[in-house]
């Protein structure tokens, strides 16, 4: 629909452009933060850290922003829903900014460690899932792609299994070498972070069971 | 969220505040009216009174009333708010022409961030780009958004590297330029990219390679020299064991070699992930002759191959050579992995979905795999059982091919399996119409 007053088409177009404008940064810090655990970079994770200063900061001009258009514009059904939306989905991303800032925060702790690289090949593939669904719920947001959206709140379930494997996988090599518990440790509540980013990048809040089983999981120790 | 909460209700006020002034406007209306009901007659007073009040309303509210938002910058929505085709509205203008002809992507773009017209080589790397709407839907880079800002407001141009993740990881090189013009016709910046996915990625290719070729090679490497050692030692002189031994060894030096043949062939798909396949390749005829090659393989542990197409030929786009290597990867694992004695079917069939999209599903009726490796299958090097995947002469690569591969004709690759039932390994690509 058009709107007949100018500014308030460009304000709702401001406020899709400040989310892009967020979604970049997350994006990059979540690129940021696993490159920096892959590569053991204590710089490139510190970079990343500091870089979600950037991210909250856009959160609150956004909330600024629609607060400040649903008190003057006051308005109605699809508009209101646009820029409440708009607001969880900030929310989200400042969650998921967070969580990947975890991420490079781990980077910081296993940079001194001189463990095989393979251990992390299951992390690896999972920030590819996440990053792929970030990606993909942000262009179906942009673009209002229905379909798109959907597609990608089917595929969490993908992360969560992939979760769980990892999981197991890293326990057991706990169990095969004490030397790996610490990097492992780490490992773990990295991966359970990038899980949770599969989580937040969901479209809307949803009824589907969770497939994260590792709340329940006990590796037998024989 | 505080300050939020007190700039809107700051806003509110303002608005309340306006109301005085338009009070003050129906007073003077209504004075307007009883002055023209005494001079003139009834009708023309109230057409003339109507009017006026309209005038005045409207004036009041596009003047102040709604108006005292930011500053209007015409940005317009990214999204669906204006419906703008893929057309560009400066498609005849020589400029564009111009672009159109370089092979590089080019992107032109307004002060605001909206896209005037992409070449063809821009189109077709980013692929949610919307001519007239905003270029943060091609890349939401905040390099990108800093440099467009930068170059508008101190005129300098400036070189980004971008890295695009999706739907193939791509690296490019952006150099944003200001056009030192005011003229609203012509773009204000002109970014250029150069794809320089490939020349990093040769860096990233040597430094996986050795760490692979290393780390994989060395194991059979031991076992050899084991052997080797014993022969010239302990078996010297025992015909059996020697026999036996030599038996190994060339196993274990024909495991070597393919491990490096995969090794290079996943580095030669890697290199090329940023290049769209663009031949056109019938899985049909590409599938019998895949299937006649393993029959062999299939037929040393008593396994059928039972083919189940359309009768007409299904074209995908996509590199031959790639395809077959997708189809042999994955039968050869159904026939090495499933029962001796059992079978195997491959079907083929078009999805109904409104982007058509060919599926081949290749099941066997082995002894399937745990849930908990599903996932990781195609991760390099991931196996599911060590010993029988190095007795069976495996390298750990060949669903990492696949899926390299698939990710490069914007496949897909679905595993299910059940333990004791089977696995089902479905290939899904973008299908074309033969014409």
């Amino acid at each position: 629909m058009e709107h007949t007053v100018k500014s308030y088409e460009a304000e709702l177009a401001q406020l899709d452009n400040k989310l892009s404008h967020m979604g970049g940064l997350v994006e990059q810090l979540l690129g940021n933060a696993f490159a920096a655990l892959e590569r053991r970079d204590p710089r490139l994770a510190s970079e990343a850290i500091a870089s979600d200063r950037a991210i909250d900061l856009m959160q609150r001009e956004i909330e600024e922003l629609a607060i400040s258009m649903i008190a003057r514009r006051q308005p109605m059904a699809q508009d209101l829903r646009t820029i409440v939306s708009t607001l969880k989905v900030a929310g989200d991303l400042e969650r998921i900014g967070d969580l990947a800032k975890n991420v490079a925060k781990r980077a910081l702790a296993i940079a001194p460690e001189t463990r095989p690289q393979s251990l992390i090949l299951g992390l690896r593939h999972m920030t590819e899932l996440a990053t792929a669904s970030l990606k993909n719920v942000l262009d179906a947001y942009m673009t209002r792609d229905d379909e798109k959206a959907l597609k990608v709140w089917r595929s969490d379930t993908d992360l969560d299994a992939l979760y769980n494997s990892v999981f197991r996988e890293l326990l057991t090599y706990m169990m095969e070498d004490p030397r790996n518990i610490g990097l492992c440790t780490h490992l773990l509540f990295g991966a359970k972070n990038i899980e949770r980013i599969g989580d937040h990048g969901k479209p809307l809040e949803d009824d589907r069971p969770k497939g994260d089983k590792t709340s329940v999981t006990l590796i037998e120790n024989n | 969220m505080a300050t939020g909460l007190m700039d809107g209700l700051r806003n509110l006020g303002r608005q309340v505040r306006l109301h005085p002034t338009i009070a003050g406007a129906v007073v003077a209306i209504a004075a307007f009216i009883v002055l023209a009901l005494l001079i003139s007659g009834l009708p023309a007073a109230i057409a003339c009174a109507v009017g006026a009040a309209a005038g005045v309303a409207l004036g009041k509210l596009t003047d102040s009333g709604l108006g005292d938002g930011p500053p209007d910058t015409t940005r317009r929505s990214p999204g669906i708010r204006r419906d703008v085709g893929p057309r560009s509205a400066y498609e005849d203008a020589p400029w564009t022409r111009m672009i159109e002809a370089m092979p590089d992507p080019v992107i032109a773009v307004d002060r605001d961030h909206m896209v005037m017209h992409a070449n063809h080589a821009a189109r077709d790397i980013f692929v949610s780009m919307r001519i007239g709407a905003a270029i943060s839907l091609a890349s939401r880079s905040p390099e990108l958004a800093e440099a467009i800002d930068h170059a508008i407001g101190y005129q300098e141009s400036r070189i980004v590297r971008l890295h695009e993740r999706m739907p193939v990881e791509r690296r490019l090189d952006a150099t944003v330029s200001p056009l030192p013009s005011d003229h609203g016709h012509l773009p204000a910046i002109v970014i250029v990219l150069h794809d320089v996915s490939e020349r990093e990625r040769l860096a990233q290719m040597r430094a996986d390679f050795i760490a692979h070729a290393s780390h994989e090679l060395r194991t059979p490497m031991a076992a050899l020299r084991g052997f080797i050692e014993t022969l010239q030692g302990a078996a010297k002189h025992d015909a059996a064991a020697r026999e036996r031994f030599l038996g190994i060894m060339s196993s274990e030096a024909q495991r070597m070699s393919r491990i490096l043949d995969d090794l290079l062939s996943l580095a030669r798909v890697e290199m090329r992930a940023h290049i769209a396949p663009t031949g056109r390749v019938d899985v049909n005829e590409v599938l019998s002759e895949v299937v006649e090659s393993l029959e062999p393989i299939a037929a040393a542990v008593e396994t059928t191959i039972q083919v189940d197409t359309p009768r007409e030929p299904c074209f995908v786009r996509g590199d031959r050579d790639e395809i077959v290597q997708v189809l042999v990867n994955i039968l050869q694992n159904a026939i090495k992995y499933g029962r001796q004695g059992g079978a195997v079917t491959v079907r083929v069939s078009l999805t109904e979905a409104q982007e058509r999209r060919l599926r081949i599903a290749i099941a066997d009726n082995g002894p399937g795999i745990a849930e908990a490796h599903l996932p990781r299958l195609t991760e390099r090097f991931y196996r599911v059982d060590d010993k029988s995947s190095r007795e069976k002469g495996g390298t750990g690569l060949g669903l990492a091919i696949v899926k390299h591969i698939l990710a490069r004709h914007q496949g897909d690759l679905k595993i299910a399996s059940k333990l004791g039932v089977g696995s089902t390994f479905t290939v899904e690509l973008p299908f074309v119409n033969g014409e």
